[in-house]
């Protein structure tokens, strides 16, 4: 009796073992087989800076005028950095101090680090504009650049070479380090579109006069911020989500990298020589950085701040020009606060494996549709430049901005909906996603793609390729420069798709 | 008859009297008091249409007065008066102004205005038609405004006999206080405080202005006496709560205290903001997240960013004030053309509280959830058989204009919606023009919406929100801002 009890005893516990050593083994395999949307891999992380201030004289870009520099007010930067989630995924992020990147740029980049790291998915870098009005031009054919200034040829081989190798650079120095994210405000996005009684709509229109109505669009004044610290616990980049292009000095004929600038030299000077800050610009196609009313009142607390005395406010002609350094501080210290103000919070919060996936999707959209009128207006408006020797140099963009739009109606004869090549990404961290478009994005639709993102923050980065507007159905009724045809190759037919697409994008990297 | 014409030869002569006299640079005059006006518990608050019975006061509620005065042939008054309270029914200025005129005899009584800072955890002000607020034990509505008038009156007494020589400055930063509220969809509808994370959301209906002015007030020792903080966002966040809450407002008196002394008289003065609030429409776990990290609950959170711009502000034109300066203060009742009610709008609201009625003979308890709903759709009722009459109706509206150096400071009596505020002051020829919305409403406040937003429907656009539409708004902005102007046209003399 005493021996069957013994041997029931010693089954049972084979049994007990057997069912732990089971159930261990699959709890192992099922978080073996878990996707990494539920645990992520140690972050691996590089960075590093790189100029790409253009050889002078250089032309400029952004405006309809061909302007020369002769002067670099600031230096022009790339920032890089990279983030691998070990085994997983590799993502390349680069900010770089220009008015847009054309295909032909990131191609061009694209080749170049493949030929140093195979092993690298070449379509997992982003690369993105500030929009800054005062980088050398790097679209080809759109300005009458005079011999003896830097042709855009050389400048995006040059840039192409330095953002390259500096891609190459970090990726090889990439080691764990940790991440986290948080969010402040700052007041640096001004809508510029003024809204009137008869509902026309202008941009940088007045808005002291009697038939002024409104602000066409919303302002988006969130800062959202990403940090990477090392191994050793060091800060060593930053990525800065700012709703407003890099656009307050933006009709000098200089090279400035505008209010980055400073941004960059701030955050240096608290944090360390070694910070990366990469500047990205949210959906910010109807804003500026600079004030649209009340202006005088925000320039005197400005010139106060840097004078210690009021401007004489009874002398004043009712027009204030910020596009000065007083404002460029101005705009970097409201910056700086944001981001200080958000790394002192969220420091507490670091994630040295989070989820990190990255989706790439090509995708057509909808053209804008170029009506006979608007076909006639550009052929009468182009001919006008041209006739004229002196305005067709001055001008040559603008010849270029109407001839476009002649070729497209020419399209539409045998293809009647030509449709919009867009490459977007779309990258989860954590919590929060990174997602992309080409354009100058009006910030309605950045605004509808957070509403209806299923992460904590969605950072919206802009100008991620070559650029243009993308206006909403109240803009294009309202018309005006930046929302008629001439600005528009994408209308709201298509931006409302490329919000779907977006919204979908992301919200697959949260499944339910 | 005759009464008539001298009424119109006097207006007439008053305004262009104010239209030619130039103006003098004078020495400022200034008072301020600070009065508790929490209400005895248990009270009714008001703000939402279902009756809420208060047991607890989370927070005091306060009335701040400010009084600013020159003196001499050519001098005026301005007595501001901001109060914890979701409106100023403007039966209850007039007795606020009565007990200061039995005081005060030899001032004048219409240089008085309140603004409530809209807070939805205050007590009931209107005399009735509000909810039905059992006879005991509650604090009666006549009686809290009898205290209240008490309070109040008492307060700008004492700061009017205090005014002493003083100095001030004014100030601009911002604050991400107050979100767009109302919500727009792909069929051109809008909806209030509606969802945003939808396949059809499309855009906010209006803008959001995020500037915080500010005026400070020092004594002629130098000592800050008083802050006045213009906010575009109303006090809000807690607006559901079955308590008496002034919202942010208390942690923004609290930490300006803190900061700049225990005595520092603070006014709340909510800007046009009928189509904002204080919540988050969109990305509000990401808002959650920092303010869990620090700590803080929602109202402290707003109270911290208002805080940190009065600082920015306080830093730059502390060095910058002024003692004597131009000072004037019109005022004039404002006709303002009243929405127009359909017959659409009529026979609905008549069947709406025909049916309402059934219900509450049926169940008394319904009125609970259905009076203040049902007397809302009432007044449309009786506006339209009134129009009947009179196929013009004007709402007389109690408009201040204030130039104080180079600012200008305009009341309306609604809750404006943002934009008209924007017209204001970007039309303004003043440095900084502060607009100050629920200076007076009759019964309990209402909305005044944009075109856009009449288009759009939804709760504060739709006719029963709305004594004053569009067009009325646009006669408010243009008859401020030719005010403004008359201000600033004036040749000033030292």
């Amino acid at each position: 009796m005493e021996k069957q009890t013994h041997i029931d005893y010693r089954v049972s516990k084979i049994k007990n073992n057997l069912f732990l050593a089971i159930s261990f083994f699959i709890i192992f395999v099922a978080f073996q087989l878990l996707p990494n949307t539920v645990f992520g891999q140690d972050l691996y992380i590089g960075a590093a800076t790189v100029d790409i201030t253009p050889k002078l004289p250089a032309a400029v870009d952004g405006q309809m005028t061909v302007r020369i520099a002769k002067v670099a007010e600031t230096p022009l930067t790339a920032n890089v950095i990279v983030l691998e989630s070990r085994g997983e995924n590799t993502t390349v992020i680069v900010s770089c101090d220009l008015v847009t990147v054309p295909t032909e740029l990131k191609e061009m980049i694209q080749k170049e680090v493949k030929k140093s790291l195979p092993e690298l998915d070449e379509k997992k870098i982003i690369i993105n504009a500030t929009h800054t009005h005062t980088g050398g031009v790097v679209r080809d054919n759109r300005y009458n650049i005079p011999e003896g200034v830097t042709q855009v040829k050389d400048y995006l081989q040059f840039i192409s070479n330095q953002v390259s190798k500096t891609i190459v650079t970090a990726y090889n120095q990439r080691e764990k380090g940790s991440v986290s994210w948080g969010i402040s405000h700052a007041k640096v996005a001004y809508i510029r579109r003024a809204v009137y009684e008869d509902g026309t709509a202008k941009m940088y229109g007045g808005t002291h006069q009697a038939n002024f109505i409104k602000m066409e669009g919303f302002e988006d004044q969130a800062i959202q911020s990403l940090f990477f610290w090392n191994q050793k616990g060091e800060f060593v980049a930053t990525c800065i989500n700012v709703p407003s292009p890099a656009q307050i000095v933006e009709s000098r004929s200089a090279v400035n990298a505008d209010y980055w600038h400073p941004v960059r030299e701030g955050l240096k000077e608290k944090y360390g020589q070694q910070l990366v800050v990469a500047g990205w610009i949210g959906a910010a196609g109807d804003q500026t950085p600079r004030p649209r009313y009340d202006e005088f009142a925000e320039w005197r607390m400005i010139a106060l701040r840097n004078e210690k005395k009021s401007p004489d406010f009874g002398t004043h002609s009712g027009a204030v020009d910020f596009r000065n350094e007083y404002h460029l501080s101005e705009i970097a210290g409201r910056i700086i606060r944001a981001v200080d103000e958000t790394y002192e919070t969220v420091k507490i919060d670091k994630h040295d494996a989070p989820v990190m996936k990255h989706v790439v999707n090509n995708i057509e959209l909808p053209m804008r549709v170029v009506t006979e009128t608007e076909y006639d207006n550009a052929v009468k408006m182009r001919a006008e430049d041209m006739n004229d020797p002196e305005r067709a140099q001055v001008y040559s963009r603008r010849i270029v901005w109407y001839s476009k739009v002649v070729d497209r109606y020419e399209i539409q004869k045998t293809t009647p909906q030509p449709m919009f090549p867009v490459e977007l990404h779309a990258l989860r961290i954590g919590d929060v996603v990174i997602c992309t478009n080409p354009f100058e994005l009006f910030t309605e639709y950045g605004i509808q793609m957070k509403a209806r993102s299923n992460a904590m923050q969605t950072f919206v980065v802009q100008l991620v390729g070559p650029g243009n507007y993308l206006p909403t159905h109240e803009a294009v009724r309202g018309g005006h420069y930046s929302a008629i045809v001439e600005s528009n190759e994408v209308g709201p037919e298509g931006g409302q798709i490329l919000v779907n697409w977006s919204v979908a994008m992301i919200n697959k990297l949260w499944p339910q | 008859m005759v009464k008539k014409i001298f009424k119109k030869i006097a207006t007439v002569t008053c305004l262009t009297l104010f239209l030619i006299v130039p103006v003098v640079a004078s020495q400022l005059y200034i008072g301020s008091r600070t009065v508790d006006i929490t209400p005895q518990l248990p009270v009714a608050v008001t703000g939402q249409f279902h009756l809420r019975i208060a047991e607890i006061a989370e927070t005091p509620l306060i009335a701040t007065v400010m009084v600013l005065e020159t003196r001499g042939a050519n001098g005026d008054l301005a007595i501001m008066v901001s109060c914890d309270a979701l409106y100023i029914p403007t039966d209850l200025v007039a007795l606020v102004r009565q007990a200061v005129k039995n005081q005060l005899p030899d001032i004048d009584e219409n240089k008085i205005f309140l603004n409530a800072t809209h807070t939805h955890t205050a007590p009931v002000l209107a005399l009735e038609g509000e909810y039905l607020i059992p006879k005991t034990g509650v604090t009666q509505v006549k009686d809290y405004r009898k205290f209240f008038v008490e309070k109040v009156s008492g307060a700008i007494v004492s700061a009017y006999k205090d005014s002493a020589p003083g100095s001030v400055a004014w100030g601009m930063a911002y604050a991400v206080a107050g979100y767009n509220r109302r919500i727009v969809y792909a069929d051109g509808t809008s909806g209030m405080s509606s969802k945003t994370n939808l396949p059809e959301f499309r855009s906010f209906e209006g803008s959001e202005d995020h500037n915080v002015n500010t005026l400070f007030f020092w004594n002629d020792k130098g000592k800050l006496i008083s802050v006045v903080v213009g906010v575009a966002s109303p006090s809000q966040e807690v607006e559901g709560r079955y308590a008496v809450n002034a919202d942010y407002w208390h942690p923004v008196r609290e930490g300006i205290k803190e900061k700049y002394g225990k005595d520092v008289n603070v006014l709340g003065w909510a800007a046009a903001a009928g189509d904002i609030t204080p919540h988050m429409r969109y990305r509000k776990d990401a808002d959650d997240r920092m303010r869990n990290l620090r700590n803080l609950s929602r109202t402290e959170e707003l109270a911290r960013r208002i805080i940190l711009a009065v600082d920015e502000s306080y830093n730059s034109v502390a060095t910058e004030r002024h003692s004597e300066l131009v000072f004037e203060h019109h005022v004039e009742e404002l006709p303002l053309p009243e929405r127009w009610v359909t017959e659409k709008n009529y026979l609905e609201a008549k069947a709406f509280v025909q049916n309402a009625k059934e219900q509450i003979a049926e169940d008394p308890k319904a009125a609970d959830a259905l009076y203040r709903m049902m007397n809302w759709q009432e007044r449309t009722v009786k506006r339209y058989e009134k129009q009947l009459e009179n196929p013009k109706p004007l709402y007389p509206m109690d408009l201040h204009v204030i130039r104080l150096g180079d600012i200008a400071i305009c009341t309306n009596e609604f809750e404006l919606f943002s934009d008209f505020g924007i017209r204001m002051i970007a039309r303004s020829k003043a440095l900084q023009t502060f607009v100050i919305q629920l200076t007076g409403s009759s019964d309990w406040g209402s909305y005044l919406p944009t075109d856009r937003a009449v288009r759009g429907g939804a709760y504060s656009a739709v006719i029963h929100s709305n004594i004053v539409g569009p067009v009325g708004g646009q006669v408010l902005v243009e008859r401020t801002v030719e005010v403004i102007d008359q201000l600033w046209n004036k040749e000033v003399t030292q």
